[in-house]
């Protein structure tokens, strides 16, 4: 599927029977293929670039953290607990002297991880149940929907808690849990754009040379329905961060020694008045990445799904 | 119309019941309500025992949970494990205070936040547009819980330091002042103030984007274009013809988010000590207190579903395009 590039802002629209000999104009008029249209796209939201800049520098901040901080973020140094930021702790040091800028750094790496994973596997489990109940209907779609309906009529934030306290509180198992919450609204966005696919010709002629219904859905649909999915999959990233801290404050996320922003935020809170950088660094961390990944976000869609925009932008 | 608030009433039902079975095996598996027993070296295997038959847990769950629908179902909302109370006269209060917060903070969400969808949508591109863009986009990426304890900070630290001598400029926790007796209005609406902030900045942010959206899209259609034709004054044009219909999306929304009211702010309220459904709900998890969760879940789904409804029906009643059979 290729598709002609618009011409650039300021050049005057050809008439359509004007032969397109004139050099320059050729060169504007280069087919390119959807994935070159989609990057130059997103180049264009200077924000969506800036944003992708600073979420690379958090990832690569949490990547190198034992090489990038000074201590152990377990490091207990009692003689030097509740210090405010400095040249030596940066971030200032928690209640038992723990340096704040590593743990930090450290609980940026699980609450990264975290996003990253759920977003994955609830994207996953979101376009396959989508994808079976847009395709098929009847009495599966019926019941895949009955099912979100149900699910989507309690607070997410009790299902979770509900969920969690059932479950051990070890990274795996909120990464489990998150995903089985976050995949309702990615299968009734999928189920959306699948039913309008498989009423398109190129289904039709799939079907009309013999190819089954797996094949169809693998090879013609998904391939097709990739630019919402890559999408609802970033925008995931940040819901899952947002999330994750929220269940780890309240104390049913990931627990502690392990830290992640949800929780150092916990520790910090019967602080606030003495230890106010406590506070302030990991909430600021939260925010700048869930900030970043959304920017990224909306670029894409601008990018890849022009047609979903919620007029965040254009 | 008729059959179809019916219909939707009876399929209710079961999604009722299955949620507070749900709730309670889930409540019942994590939290052992004898556990404060068990932990006092003073208490024998007896005690434990005799507890355990006065609460009736020695009966299998399936009698118990029977047990409690049956009485609920006859309006007998039963008595808390832990406090030994009547749960209705509790959940009643808490109710109370999450409707107060939730209330006051969707009203001045709602008049901000479509003002400035409004605004956003007749001057597409200027500076304020701009500006309330990324305010928005600050709002959608905000941690509420981590604004609830910014905002406890510069009110209760760095101004009340630079402007009150020490002193809190607001109360940063609970619904009133335990010193006062009897209902205060002044001290309530102080109380309000902080955690109303935390709820109406994501919701400021969510319903200026629907109604810009919304907004662009009606102002760009032919009965605009008809509305300017005929001569009728801007103002008319944008308010009785643009604002009506980009208002349709909104009702939604607004309905939904009426619906989760009753449900509690978990986070919000935890931050600020407020006694509201959320803070109850998380209380009485940790006990084990399941007579108490019971009920909250099904106030809170009930109210969800409820207002699904409504905002269907509204549906009907505002916009004639749309038909239930």
């Amino acid at each position: 599927m290729r598709e002609i590039e618009p011409l650039p802002a300021g050049t005057q629209p050809l008439p359509v029977d004007v032969p397109t000999t004139a050099p320059v104009i050729v060169a504007e008029m280069k087919a390119r293929t959807p994935r070159e249209i989609a990057w130059r796209r997103f180049k264009r939201h200077k924000l969506a670039v800036a944003g992708a800049i600073v979420l690379v520098l958090i990832v690569l901040l949490a990547i190198f953290a034992p090489w990038i901080a000074r201590y152990n973020y377990g490091h207990i140094d009692l003689a030097n607990s509740l210090l405010g930021p400095d040249g030596k702790h940066w971030f200032g040091t928690d209640n038992i002297g723990r340096d704040e800028f590593a743990r930090v750094l450290y609980g940026g790496r699980i609450s990264l991880i975290v996003g990253l994973s759920v977003a994955l596997m609830s994207g996953v489990i979101g376009t396959v149940i989508g994808a079976v109940a847009g395709f098929y209907g009847g009495w599966i779609d019926n019941v895949l929907m009955r099912i979100t309906d149900i699910f989507l009529s309690i607070p997410f934030l009790v299902v979770l808690i509900l969920a969690v306290s059932l479950l051990s509180g070890s990274v795996f198992d909120i990464v489990l849990v998150l995903s089985l919450v976050f995949w309702m609204p990615n299968a009734r966005i999928v189920r959306g754009v699948v039913l309008s696919l498989k009423e398109k010709e190129f289904v039709e002629a799939a079907r009309s040379l013999g190819a089954s219904n797996r094949r169809i859905i693998i090879s013609h649909i998904l391939p097709n329905s990739i630019g919402p999915i890559i999408v609802i999959v970033t925008l995931g990233v940040a819901q899952a961060i947002i999330t994750e801290s929220a269940l780890s404050f309240l104390g049913f996320g990931v627990q502690p020694p392990v830290p992640t922003w949800g929780n150092l935020l916990a520790g910090a809170r019967q602080f606030t008045l003495i230890a106010p950088w406590m506070i302030w660094f990991p909430g600021l961390f939260i925010l700048l990445t869930v900030l970043s990944v959304n920017i990224v976000g909306d670029g894409l869609r601008d990018a890849l799904d022009p047609h979903q925009s919620l007029g965040v932008r254009t | 119309m008729g059959r179809f608030i019916i219909r939707r009433l009876i399929y209710a039902i079961p999604v009722l019941l299955i949620v507070s079975i749900l709730v309670f095996v889930v409540v019942h598996k994590v939290v052992d309500p004898t556990a404060s027993l068990r932990a006092n070296p003073h208490a024998t295997a007896a005690d434990i025992t005799r507890l355990k038959h006065a609460l009736g847990l020695d009966k299998s769950g399936y009698h118990q949970y029977l047990s409690w629908l049956s009485h609920f179902v006859r309006g007998d909302w039963g008595t808390s494990l832990i406090a030994g109370r009547p749960v209705a006269p509790d959940i009643l209060n808490a109710l109370g205070n999450s409707i107060v917060l939730g209330l006051v903070g969707v009203i001045f969400s709602l008049i901000i936040g479509v003002g400035i969808g409004i605004i956003s949508a007749l001057k597409q591109y200027s500076w304020f547009d701009n500006t309330a863009t990324s305010a928005a986009f600050f709002g959608l990426s905000m941690p509420n819980f981590w604004f609830a304890l910014i905002l406890q900070l510069l009110v209760g630290v760095y101004l009340a330091r630079w402007l009150n001598g020490g002193n809190a400029l607001l109360p940063t926790s609970g619904a009133t002042d335990p010193n006062l007796i009897g209902f205060h209005l002044v001290d309530r609406i102080r109380h309000l103030i902080l955690p109303s902030i935390v709820l109406a900045v994501q919701i400021i942010a969510v319903y200026s984007r629907y109604m810009r959206t919304s907004m662009l899209e009606v102002m760009h259609s032919d009965f605009i274009r008809t509305a300017r034709a005929k001569g009728i004054s801007e103002r008319r044009v944008i308010f009785s013809h643009g604002v009506r219909n980009a208002l349709f999306p909104i009702v939604t929304q607004l309905g939904l988010d009426l619906g989760t009211i009753a449900g509690g702010l978990i986070v919000t309220e935890t931050v600020f000590n407020w006694p509201g459904m959320g803070a109850f709900f998380i209380h009485a998890l940790a006990n084990g207190d399941y007579p108490q969760v019971l009920p909250w879940v099904v106030v809170t789904v009930s109210s969800v579903i409820l207002f699904n409804l409504l905002v269907d029906i509204a549906y009907a009643v505002i916009d004639p395009r749309v038909h239930y059979a």
